[in-house]
């Protein structure tokens, strides 16, 4: 019996975007029948590296050699030409169509009688067989828009193998899918492996690799920092490459905060993506989110803001002594809330900047019977957040398009500053925010715990956690894996819980 | 049936796949009940002959909706058909009706090459060819009525069956029962949906997508030309009115068979067919009422919007989902 052995090299592969190197110098091997885990946080270059190899980015430099040959990935078809699948974390799929067709879209059998026809039985038929042997036991006659997400994925994977796909890349896969689902995808990606194709397993999750994977490549940085065989190493160690120092960030400190609860939600569920989460913000402190993608971070506070549906759970405000249970759009009228990309949803982008910073408290204002709003108020307190917070702007009537990130970022800072909220909420505000600006933005944000509101911190980088946070929760697969406070709120002790180190 | 376990979203989608075909049937007894005149043969050949022109012109709309755009400029295409028809009203009939499709044909090609190709917007595009195209018929006829040759109006009045099924409409029909066949069997059909459903996916996964589409609105030219070809066989003639208007009422009657302005979703066979025989039926009936000529816009329209509304809460519905 001969085994088709194939051999998939990345050699020296260099990329930069325009002021970020995003991969340095990389070079990795993969061979036939072995599942490759790829592991780094986010921003460490996975994704870049396999899209080098999905052939959505070229390389500045390097080469790709498939069994010693060297193989050029210029467009998605010309991975695809040279059998390399690529599963999207965003699933590919045509909602209103048959399971079948989507496997076979771009390969519908002949109709042999009818010229022109395709063949409707021969195409179940197919994918019958192409599902069959991935184990599965979907109904090629279901619609897509029928499956559930983890359903869907197995259909990408039957599309892959039925094109005759032999390097299978996989995109963090379980991002969004339940336990079970989780299950069965490794049951596939195994059956893959016993096809003997080449695996690539992006994931942060170290469980999964140690579960899945028969190798690990550890990028940090842009930069190759260890790999080898999952069984050599150990966890703590892998960690270690992941995070790259064993040092403590120090935190800047610490400030006694009040027991006095402002707001409480219990119980908040919205399937799988938070199953049940728990949590008190207190007056006066910050309380940092911290959890990998996927962990369900971002799903807490769009669900307890009302921007996406809550299955259940209940929000509890407390003021004055009193306690109101409000629901999600209510909240959203207590809170402040700095967006996530202000771009999208935090700017009036082609506006003036004072017009921005006002327009959260235009009813403080408004004058007289007819409730007019009086602009010249207006842009004198504006001017005054503009000189406190130092804004950079050559005058309080610029459009705020032409400010730079930073300064964007503080006019939207000011627009809450203005209103004085009780609770506030970050997400991620020193996005794309230069160094400078940021050192401003969390010495704000520390000033404006101190004078009692109560902020909670959603960042994707570590050190901002630890540096500003009086508490942190860590989430992981939508639930709060652990609560981390003083001296327990350090970068190792957050990414070990984060990446699923048990306490 | 047992009830319990009837629930909620079974109804909904149920209502969202037959409804308008409930209400079709319930108009035609309600009418039944109201009018003596309104289930003879002689009437329903009427509603026939009423429907075949838009019939032909929504069978190929349909197409181009499947792949998430809109054709505007189907009226004015009827119109240049039809002048063809009278421009070549010395020659052989097969002659004209050659060339009118083959007119048909090219202008949904210029329209394809723009969509698709140039990658303008189908709804604006469309919406100035349609004042473009018929602004040239009206260059060529002087915007003044031409009659057409003697001949070719004659098939507009064969009837078949004791005087009871006009050709006219059976030759919509069968363009009906074609595209239908074609969206369902071929492999274009198969990409016109994928196209409408994921055009980034269709893409990606090599799909032709510019190529699709230019085909769908070519098909949709044809078609167009077709509608304005029998319309004119019908009259016998060609006046400024013809096929004006006609593509409001083609969308309308798309979008209430049940596709999708959205893309992805929707058949000819019975879809587009039922939304036409709705709005022509409608206006058929309530005539035969006796009833003002001038409700008919008022009733049409409201049954628009229903069907646009239920169109958005039905795609909403599936993205959530």
């Amino acid at each position: 019996m001969t085994i088709n052995q194939q051999k998939l090299a990345m050699l020296n592969i260099t990329k930069s975007f325009p002021g970020v190197d995003a991969l340095a110098n990389v070079s990795i091997t993969a061979n036939s029948g072995q599942i490759m885990g790829l592991v780094g946080v986010n921003g460490a270059g996975k994704s870049t590296l396999m899209n080098i190899l999905g052939g959505i980015y070229s390389n500045d430099s390097g080469k790709i050699v498939l069994n010693n040959k060297q193989i050029h990935l210029k467009s998605p078809n010309d991975a695809a030409k040279n059998g390399i699948a690529f599963i999207h974390q965003d699933l590919l799929y045509f909602a209103s169509q048959t399971v079948a067709e989507n496997i076979y879209m771009t390969d519908l059998p002949k109709n042999n009688y009818i010229p022109f026809f395709t063949s409707k039985s021969k195409v179940i038929e197919n994918a019958k067989q192409v599902l069959d042997m991935l184990g599965s036991d979907i109904n090629p006659n279901s619609l897509m828009e029928e499956l559930s997400t983890g359903e869907k994925q197995i259909i990408e994977i039957a599309r892959a193998l039925a094109t005759g796909s032999d390097i299978v890349i996989f995109d963090e896969p379980t991002s969004s899918l339940s336990i079970k689902e989780k299950e069965r995808l490794f049951k596939v990606v195994r059956k893959l492996k016993s096809e003997n194709k080449i695996i690539i397993y992006i994931s942060h999750f170290l469980n999964e690799i140690q579960e899945l994977c028969d190798t690990y490549v550890v990028l940090r940085n842009g930069r190759l920092v260890g790999n080898g065989n999952v069984a050599d190493e150990t966890k703590n160690n892998i960690i270690r490459m992941i995070i790259g120092r064993d040092l403590l960030t120090s935190k800047s400190a610490t400030k006694e905060t009040s027991n006095e609860t402002v707001l409480e939600i219990k119980n908040l569920i919205q399937g799988n993506l938070l199953q049940g989460i728990n949590l008190k913000l207190n007056k006066g402190e910050v309380l940092g989110l911290w959890g990998l993608m996927g962990s369900g971070r971002t799903e807490l506070i769009r669900t307890a803001l009302g921007l996406d549906p809550m299955e259940s759970g209940e929000i509890n405000l407390y003021q004055k002594g009193d306690t109101n249970q409000v629901s999600p759009k209510q909240l959203l009228k207590h809170c402040g809330y700095v967006t996530e990309s202000r771009r999208i949803d935090g700017l009036f982008i082609s506006e003036p900047v004072w017009k921005n910073i006002t327009s959260g408290n235009l009813s403080h204002y408004s004058k007289g019977r007819l409730n007019l709003i009086d602009s010249k108020s207006e842009m004198q307190s504006a001017q005054n957040h503009i000189k406190n917070l130092k804004i950079k702007t050559p005058s309080h009537s610029t459009t705020i398009e032409n400010l730079s990130g930073g300064n964007q970022q503080k006019a939207i800072f000011s627009r809450w500053l203005d209103k004085r909220p009780k609770i506030l909420i970050l997400d991620e505000p020193t996005r794309g925010v230069d160094v400078g600006a940021k050192q401003e933005i969390g010495n704000l944000i520390t000033k404006l715990a101190q004078e009692g509101a109560a902020i909670l911190l959603i960042s994707s980088e570590i050190e901002e956690i630890v540096s500003l946070s009086n508490r942190v929760l860590v989430l992981r697969d939508g639930v709060i894996a652990h609560e981390a406070l003083e001296e327990n709120i350090n970068e190792v002790n957050l990414m070990s819980i984060a990446l699923g180190k048990e306490q | 049936m047992q009830f319990a376990d009837f629930n909620l979203s079974q109804l909904r989608n149920f209502i969202f796949s037959y409804g308008f075909y409930i209400l079709l049937f319930f108009l035609v007894v309600l009418f039944g009940f109201i009018s003596n005149d309104f289930l003879t043969v002689s009437n329903w050949t009427q509603i026939s002959i009423a429907s075949c022109f838009l019939l032909a012109a929504s069978a190929g709309l349909t197409l181009v909706l499947v792949t998430g755009n809109i054709d505007l400029s189907i009226g004015s295409i009827a119109y240049i058909a039809a002048t063809v028809v009278y421009l070549t009203a010395d020659y052989h009939p097969l002659i004209s009706v050659l060339s009118a499709i083959l007119v048909g044909a090219s202008f949904g090609l210029f329209n394809g090459f723009l969509v698709a190709y140039l990658k303008m917007n189908s709804l604006l595009t469309t919406l100035g060819l349609m004042i473009a195209y018929r602004g040239l018929a009206l260059v060529i006829t002087g915007g003044s009525m031409h009659y057409i040759g003697k001949p070719l109006a004659s098939f507009g009045s064969v009837k078949f069956f004791s005087n009871s099924l006009p050709l006219i409409f059976l030759v919509s029909f069968l363009l009906m029962a074609l595209l239908q066949v074609i969206l369902k069997k071929t492999r274009f059909g198969t990409y016109c949906y994928a196209v409408g459903n994921n055009e980034i996916a269709a893409t990606r996964i090599g799909i032709p997508v510019r190529r699709v589409k230019a085909l769908a609105f070519v098909i949709s030219g044809v078609c167009a030309a077709i509608s304005g070809l029998l319309l004119s066989m019908y009259l016998g003639e060609i006046t400024t009115f013809t096929g004006r208007g006609m593509e409001f009422q083609a969308v309308a009657a798309v979008v209430i068979g049940g596709t999708s302005l959205f893309g992805g979703r929707g058949n000819v066979l019975p879809g587009t067919m039922a939304g036409v025989l709705l709005l022509i039926i409608i206006n058929n009936g309530l005539g035969t009422r006796g009833v003002s000529p001038y409700i008919y816009p008022f009733v049409a329209g409201a049954l628009i919007f229903i069907a646009i509304y239920l169109d958005s809460i039905k795609n909403r519905y599936m993205i959530k989902r």
